[in-house]
């Protein structure tokens, strides 16, 4: 399935607060489909931040964050969430599943952004499920750790994005849990051909980046 | 756009908050509701209640004190008109017919009224069973009063409350104080038995509740004379006009509207008063309608201010799910998603507040209406009413509107210092 994920294209990116030092500043960064990318670095050093500048979620002072050639840093508000809507999916440290709902109608949760009828995704979601042996009925508070954040990544595989962010994804688990979840990340890109960026101290998580990104003080300083 | 599914999450992640808050709207709406449908209710019921007594002929005097004498039986005390000018009315010939009205007397906690068998008919449309009276010792009582037909009953002086709490609303007290007359029991207080000999059908007014005898039994017991000559034992019209003895009130049903008018004119004079009760009515209803504006003033500002408190418990709601929301945005939910999310979360627990609020506040009106119906004997049918629903609806769009706040909060909130 290589050939799924998208290219990235950054140049001069440069984010901060006027008259302070950068939160983070970086000349180039250039990604292909199927690698998986790792962002290292102490607490504060803008592993985070950088994360979220090449989501869309912020948006760099200078620079230049361009996916397939849509640059993220001129597009409006709501053009980059359409852009994360179509292309990004997104796990977290702490997974944020709705606990109340179940595995399956978390998964659900971003096909209602943008149509009423989740019916169309249903089957997909279910599938992502299974492959990720996560229960679809249960409610999502009863879960494991383990399997809420494999609940995430089926939630982030939904809409069958070209890029996938993860912060800290494995920071909350146990060490055969975040074996599983580390696993699975490199699959999405070396089997399916997805881009993968993750921030992560963890050596689990290390092992499996094709590049490694140390920052310190929001610079690059060497590779992880 | 779906945002049900979050809807529901976030009503089922605080669910005792969501009930509480359901539940104070609920009551909001359902106070404002009760106020509204009970006037109403109260308005048609009394209404309803004077419906067959078109014009009172009475002594001059408070009209309102004879309308609540005459047509609801409430204890008051009124002069009598003379008697030849009662006998005048009684016979005038732009009456269709004319009754007299005798109170003061009581039967356990049933007034007892004094009146003509033709009036019996005329306000209950015929008798549910049994017959009219046709001698002094018979009543027919009104559809709600306990006992059988053939049942005989003491009849005491005063009113049942008067007699409990030695209150003096009797019209005819000030003639028995100048009688010596003997009552035919021990009981100082009781006058002649009575036998039950009919039942009438349900008028849904006070009279319902009533015993009523023939009006030559209320002047005997008051020491009057029956209005015929001593050897005549009839009872009913035609009176003697010598012997014709002081009425605190008569019935007129005019021929027509100008007879109507014509006989109150008539009637106004420096010794008796006329007036149509519907016109009373209308007065009291002026009144209560300024008073029942007043309180619904005030109960939609206490509704609004309601909503505005549960909205700001809702903010701080809204606080603790900050994360939530930021975490949509970061999977690529438009900020409109977010908006419609809190806004829809909001005005589903208004709906709901509503939808319970009604049916709760014409539970309540009827309630009420059960116990002052039970008190006076007007009946009283609370109902929802186009006004009640657009007083609901009222609430609702100004909740719509405040919902926006939280709505445009949560829109307008940074993802990144969200998802920190």
């Amino acid at each position: 399935m290589s050939g799924q994920g998208a290219r990235l294209e950054l140049r001069d990116l440069y984010y901060g607060f006027a008259q302070d030092e950068p939160l983070v500043t970086l000349d180039s960064l250039d990604l292909t489909p199927g690698q998986v990318v790792v962002l290292t670095g102490p607490s504060g050093s803008g592993k985070t931040t950088l994360l979220y500048l090449l989501s869309g979620l912020l948006v760099p002072v200078g620079g230049r964050v361009s996916w397939d050639g849509t640059d993220l840093a001129i597009l409006r508000e709501g053009a980059r969430d359409q852009w994360r809507r179509q292309n990004a999916g997104f796990v977290f440290q702490d997974f944020h599943l709705i606990p109340q709902l179940s595995p399956l109608e978390n998964v659900l949760i971003p096909a209602g952004f943008s149509a009423f009828s989740t019916r169309a995704l249903r089957t997909r979601a279910q599938m992502l499920l299974t492959r990720f042996g996560v229960p679809a009925r249960r409610r999502a508070a009863l879960l494991s750790r383990g399997e809420q954040q494999r609940v995430a990544l089926a939630r982030a595989l939904l809409g069958d994005p070209r890029v996938i962010f993860a912060d800290e994804p494995t920071a909350s688990l146990d060490a055969a849990s975040g074996q599983v979840v580390a696993q699975a990340l490199r699959d999405l890109a070396h089997r399916e051909g997805r881009t993968v960026i993750i921030a992560s101290h963890d050596p689990t998580v290390i092992e499996i980046a094709d590049l490694g990104l140390r920052l310190s003080r929001g610079r690059r300083v060497e590779p992880a | 756009m779906n945002p049900l599914p979050m809807v529901r999450a976030m009503l089922r992640r605080n669910p005792f908050t969501a009930a509480l808050f359901v539940a104070v709207v609920a009551l909001a709406v359902a106070l404002g509701i009760a106020i509204s449908a009970q006037e109403r209710a109260l308005r048609q019921g009394s209404a309803r209640a004077a419906d067959r007594f078109d014009l009172l002929v009475a002594a001059p005097g408070s009209q309102t004190d004879l309308l609540f004498s005459a047509v609801y039986l409430r204890p008051t005390a009124v002069e009598l008109l003379p008697g030849p000018v009662a006998h005048r009315v009684l016979t005038d010939p732009d009456a269709e017919f004319a009754a007299p009205i005798a109170f003061g007397d009581s039967w356990r906690d049933s007034p007892v009224v004094g009146t003509t068998a033709d009036f019996v008919t005329h306000l209950s449309a015929g008798l549910a069973e049994g017959g009219a009276f046709t001698g002094m010792d018979q009543a027919v009582v009104g559809a709600l009063v306990d006992v059988p037909l053939g049942e005989v009953l003491t009849i005491r002086h005063g009113h049942a409350d008067d007699v409990a709490g030695g209150l003096d609303a009797d019209s005819f007290d000030a003639h028995d104080a100048h009688e010596d007359h003997d009552h035919e029991h021990d009981d100082p207080n009781a006058h002649g038995d009575v036998t039950v000999v009919g039942r009438m059908k349900p008028t849904g007014t006070p009279w319902d509740r009533a015993v009523v005898v023939p009006v030559e039994y209320i002047w005997f017991a008051h020491g009057m004379g029956t209005g015929h000559a001593s050897e005549e034992a009839r009872v009913g019209p035609p009176w003697d006009a010598a012997l014709m003895p002081g009425l605190p009130a008569i019935v007129v049903k005019p021929e027509s509207v100008a007879a109507a008018y014509g006989l109150r004119a008539r009637y106004r004079s420096a010794e008796s008063t006329a007036f149509f009760p519907a016109e009373t009515l209308v007065e009291l209803y002026a009144l209560m309608g300024n008073a029942a504006r007043v309180m619904a003033a005030l109960t939609l500002a206490a509704q609004v201010l309601v909503v505005a408190a549960i909205l700001a418990g809702i903010l701080a709601v809204l606080d603790l799910q900050r994360k939530s929301f930021a975490v949509l945005r970061a999977l690529g939910a438009p900020a409109a998603y977010v908006f419609l999310t809190v806004w829809l979360y909001v005005a589903v627990m208004l709906l709901g507040g509503a939808a319970l609020g009604l049916p709760l506040g014409w539970a309540g009106s009827a309630l009420a209406s059960g116990l002052i119906a039970q008190q006076t004997g007007v009946a009283m049918h609370a109902t929802l009413g186009w006004s009640e629903i657009a007083m609901a609806a009222i609430l609702l769009a100004c909740g719509f509107v405040l919902a926006l706040v939280p709505a445009i909060r949560v829109y307008r909130q940074s993802v990144v210092d969200g998802l920190q």
